[in-house]
C-alpha cells in the first residue's frame, strides 16, 4: 500500500486560522476520533475530533449527514474530511472561573477526501498557551514537510524536533526538603525517555512520565442505566504541567494503593484522549486513561520538580474578594479542629474538618476541608505550611474559605512560594496575636440561616421545599398552652409510640404488641415564642421539651396532679427565658387546609457574655462602616 | 442637657465627674467595708467610695453589687439602695457597654 502523504492532502495549520474566525474555505482535516454520540433533540450526532497537523479540535455532525456523505460506510480515525459547510460555536462555560470557553465546530456539510484510515499525522502544539518559551519535539515523528503547497501557512514550531533533556531540578520534591543539590535518580536508565507533560498528545502512544501525585481522589462508584462501575483519578505534576490520570474498574482496584499522594511514579502505556474538562480544572487539553496495559512504577526517593502556578493573597486581603470567588492562599495551620460528619442533602455522609489558618499578614480565617482532603490532612498538626489553590471564598462568619471538589490542598510542599511563610512560623509567628474576620454573628449556620421572627413568617419559611426548611432564631418564650401537653408513651426503649389505656395500670402499645404496666410521659405541646419583630407558635417534643419546661413530663405531671399551687408557680417562673431556637418549618395539611408548622429541634439557653460579646462586635462593626 | 426623669445612668469610676450631683447606677467588687463605708472595685479598674445609707445593711466583702446613689461633690457615691449581682458577671464586658452606651446619649441619657 502506497504511503500517502497526509500532510500534502490536509490543510496545515488551518485550525488557528479557523480560530481566530478568518473563515478559511472547504478546510481538509484528518480525524483523529470519532464517538458517535447520544440523541439530541432533533437527532443523534456524532462528537469527532479533526486534526490539522499541528492542533486538534472537536466538533459535531449529524448523523444522517454522515450516512447521506459516506453512503454507508463507517466514519473512522484517520479518514480525512474536508468541510464544506462549518461554523465555530462557543462551548458553554463549564466553570466560570478555570478553562476559557472551548471552541468547537459545527459540521453541516463534508466530504470524504479518504475514506480508507491513514496513519495519523503531525504532532501537535498545545492552541492556546500559557506560553512556554520553545516546546519541544519528540523524536520519532516525522520531520514537518515541505510547505511549498501551502505558502502562507505560519510555522509555529522551531524546526528540528529535539527531546528537550529533563531540567535539573531547583526544588527538589524529596523528604529532606531544602536540598539544594540537584538530585538525579541515580539509575539513569529509568530516566531515559522521559517525555514531559506539556508534550503528551494523542500522536504519540510511546510516551513515559515520571510525575508526581499531587491529587488522588476516593474510589468512586457508579451505577446508571449502563451498568455499575468504578473509577478514580490523579492528577500527575512534573516541571511542565499537569495532567489528570483516570482508571476505571479493574484498573482502578489495581492501581488505587498503589498510587499515593505526593509520590512519583513511572507512568507508561496510557490511553490520551482530550480531557474531559467538565470534571476537573486540570490545566491540560488531555487527559490519561490507565488501561489493562499501563505500567505504573514507583520512582522511589526520586525527586520530581513540580510546576504550580499559585497566585497567593494575603488572608487579609480577603474582604476585597466577594462570595464564591476563587482564591490561592500560602499559610499555616493555627488551630485544628476534630473531624465530624455531616449529612448531605443527597443523604450521604460526608467528612468535615476546619482548620483556622494564618499568614504573615497577621489575619486568620477557618478554612473547611470536606471528603477526601479531611483525609489528606490526618498528618497535619499545628505549624504545618499547606497551600490552598482555588479555595472558594465565603462570607461565613465575615470572611471564610472552603475547599470544594476542585480545590487542591497541598501539604507541606517544597516550592518557593512557601519560603517566606516558613521562616515566619519558625521565627514565632504563630503566637503573634491574629485578627479574625467577625462579620455578623449569627446563631445559625450554612444550611440553618438565622432569621428574625417576622422574616420567618414573611418570608414564608416552610413553603419552599417539601422535606421542609431549617432555620434558627433567638425567642423568648412568652407562653406555654397548658392543654395537651404530653401524650402517654410506650415505655420500652426507642418505641414512643403513643399506648392506650385499656385497663386499671394497663397501658397497650399497637408497636410492641403488648400492654405495660405503666407509662412515661413524654412532652408534645405548643409555645409561643417572641422577638422584638413579631411572635410564632413552636412545637416541642420531649427533649427541647424538657429543657424549656426544666422537669421531665413524669415529673411534671406530678407535681401538676399533686401541688397544683407548686405546679403553676413553676411554670410562671419557665416564661421569659430566651433560647437560641433551631427549628424545621415544614407544610402540612390540616382539615384541608395548607398551615405551616414550625418544630424547634434544639432550644439552647442563650449564653449572655458570649452573646453580649457578639452583638457588641456588631455593633462596632456597624461603627466603623458609618464612619468609612 | 437635660435629665430623662427618673433615669439613673450606669457608670465606672471614670464617669463619676460627669454626673456630679447625679443619681447613677455603679456595678463594681467590694474591696472593703466598714459600717458607713464601703471601697468598691468598678469594672474599669478603678475605685470609687460608697458612703452607706444609715439604715441600710453593711456590704459583704468580695461581693458583686450594684449601688444605687447619688453622686457627690468628693465623688463618692451616697447610697440609697444596693442590690447583690451573680458571682460570674463579666466585668470586663460591661466595662465595654457602660463604655459604648456614652456614645447613644439618647438611648441611654
Amino acid at each position: 500500500m502506497s504511503k500517502t502523504n497526509v500532510g500534502s492532502i490536509i490543510t496545515l495549520g488551518c485550525i488557528q486560522k479557523i480560530l481566530s474566525e478568518n473563515e478559511p474555505i472547504n478546510p481538509v482535516l484528518q480525524l483523529v476520533r470519532v464517538n458517535p454520540g447520544g440523541s439530541e433533540q432533533g437527532g443523534s450526532r456524532y462528537k469527532i475530533g479533526l486534526s490539522d497537523g499541528f492542533e486538534l479540535i472537536q466538533g459535531i455532525i449529524p448523523e444522517h449527514l454522515i450516512k447521506t456523505v459516506c453512503n454507508g460506510k463507517k466514519l473512522d480515525r484517520g479518514m480525512i474530511i474536508k468541510l464544506t459547510n462549518y461554523s465555530l460555536s462557543n462551548s458553554v462555560p463549564l466553570q466560570a472561573s478555570r478553562s476559557s470557553t472551548s471552541k468547537y465546530l459545527i459540521i453541516l456539510g463534508f466530504e470524504l477526501v479518504k475514506d480508507v484510515p491513514l496513519e495519523l499525522y503531525g504532532h501537535l502544539s498545545d492552541d492556546t498557551e500559557r506560553s512556554r518559551a520553545g516546546t519541544s519535539r519528540l523524536p520519532n515523528l516525522p520531520n514537518i514537510p515541505n510547505l511549498s503547497n501551502n505558502p502562507n501557512q505560519p510555522q509555529q514550531q522551531p524546526p528540528p524536533p529535539q527531546l528537550r533533556p529533563p531540567v535539573p531540578s531547583i526544588y527538589g520534591l524529596n523528604s529532606s526538603y531544602n536540598n539544594s543539590t540537584p538530585q538525579r535518580n541515580s539509575n539513569t536508565n529509568l530516566d531515559e525517555g522521559i517525555c514531559s507533560i506539556d508534550n503528551i498528545s494523542p500522536y504519540h502512544n510511546k510516551w513515559k512520565l515520571k510525575a508526581m501525585v499531587v491529587q488522588k481522589s476516593d474510589l468512586k462508584t457508579w451505577t446508571n442505566s449502563r451498568g455499575s462501575g468504578k473509577l478514580f483519578n490523579v492528577t500527575l505534576m512534573d516541571n511542565t504541567g499537569e495532567i489528570r490520570a483516570t482508571a476505571f474498574n479493574q484498573q482502578a482496584e489495581e492501581f488505587v494503593d498503589l498510587l499515593q499522594l505526593n509520590k512519583v511514579y513511572y507512568i507508561s502505556k496510557g490511553k490520551v484522549n482530550i480531557a474531559k474538562k467538565q470534571y476537573s480544572n486540570v490545566q491540560n487539553d488531555y487527559e490519561i486513561t490507565i488501561e489493562a496495559g499501563t505500567i505504573i512504577e514507583p520512582a522511589n526517593n526520586s525527586s520530581v520538580p513540580i510546576k504550580i502556578k499559585i497566585n497567593p493573597i494575603k488572608i487579609s486581603d480577603l474582604n476585597n474578594y466577594e462570595k464564591d470567588n476563587n482564591v490561592d492562599v500560602v499559610a499555616a495551620i493555627k488551630e485544628i479542629s476534630e473531624t465530624t460528619q455531616i449529612l448531605t442533602k443527597n443523604q450521604k455522609m460526608i467528612d468535615k474538618r476546619d482548620l483556622i489558618i494564618v499568614d504573615e499578614s497577621g489575619y486568620e480565617v477557618r478554612l473547611t476541608t470536606w471528603g477526601q482532603q479531611v483525609n489528606e490532612l490526618r498528618h497535619v498538626e499545628i505549624g504545618t505550611v499547606i497551600v490552598c489553590k482555588s479555595a472558594r471564598v465565603n462570607d461565613f462568619q465575615g470572611r471564610s474559605l472552603s475547599m470544594y471538589g476542585n480545590s487542591k490542598l497541598l501539604i507541606d510542599p517544597n516550592i518557593p512560594e512557601t519560603n517566606s511563610i516558613r521562616e515566619w512560623v519558625a521565627s514565632g509567628g504563630l503566637k503573634s496575636e491574629t485578627n479574625a474576620f467577625t462579620g455578623s454573628y449569627s446563631a445559625g449556620s450554612v444550611n440553618t440561616p438565622e432569621k428574625t421572627i417576622a422574616q420567618i413568617i414573611n418570608e414564608n419559611i416552610g413553603c419552599n421545599n417539601e422535606k421542609g426548611e431549617y432555620f434558627s432564631t433567638r425567642g423568648t418564650v412568652v407562653f406555654i398552652k397548658r392543654e395537651n401537653m404530653y401524650y402517654a408513651a410506650c415505655p420500652s426503649e426507642s418505641c414512643n409510640k403513643k399506648v392506650i389505656e385499656d385497663g386499671e395500670n394497663s397501658y397497650r402499645c399497637e408497636k410492641c404488641s403488648r400492654s405495660y404496666d405503666h407509662a412515661e410521659y413524654r412532652y408534645i405541646f405548643t409555645m409561643n415564642v417572641s422577638d422584638h419583630t413579631d411572635g410564632i407558635w413552636l412545637q416541642c417534643f420531649n427533649d427541647t421539651g424538657t429543657v424549656i419546661i426544666g422537669k421531665d413530663a413524669n415529673e411534671l405531671i406530678n407535681m401538676r396532679e399533686n401541688e397544683e399551687s407548686v405546679f403553676e408557680n413553676w411554670m410562671d417562673s419557665r416564661y421569659f427565658k430566651s433560647y437560641i431556637f433551631k427549628c424545621r418549618a415544614k407544610m402540612e395539611i390540616y382539615k384541608e387546609r395548607n398551615i405551616i408548622k414550625y418544630q424547634v429541634l434544639e432550644a439552647t439557653p442563650i449564653d449572655y457574655v458570649e452573646h453580649g460579646q457578639a452583638l457588641l462586635n456588631n455593633i462596632k462593626e456597624l461603627e466603623k462602616m458609618e464612619r468609612s | 442637657m437635660s435629665k430623662m426623669e427618673g433615669s439613673t445612668p450606669r457608670i465606672t469610676s471614670s464617669l463619676l465627674s460627669k454626673y456630679r450631683g447625679q443619681i447613677v447606677r455603679c456595678i463594681g467588687r467590694v474591696l472593703n467595708t466598714t459600717r458607713t463605708a464601703a471601697t468598691l472595685e468598678t469594672c474599669d479598674r478603678g475605685q470609687v467610695t460608697v458612703i452607706l445609707g444609715p439604715d441600710n445593711p453593711t456590704l459583704i466583702s468580695r461581693s458583686n453589687v450594684e449601688v444605687v446613689g447619688r453622686v457627690t461633690d468628693e465623688l463618692t457615691i451616697k447610697e440609697f439602695v444596693t442590690y447583690d449581682i451573680n458571682d460570674n458577671f463579666d466585668f470586663d464586658f460591661y466595662n465595654s457597654l457602660v463604655k459604648m452606651s456614652q456614645n447613644y446619649p439618647n438611648l441611654f441619657s
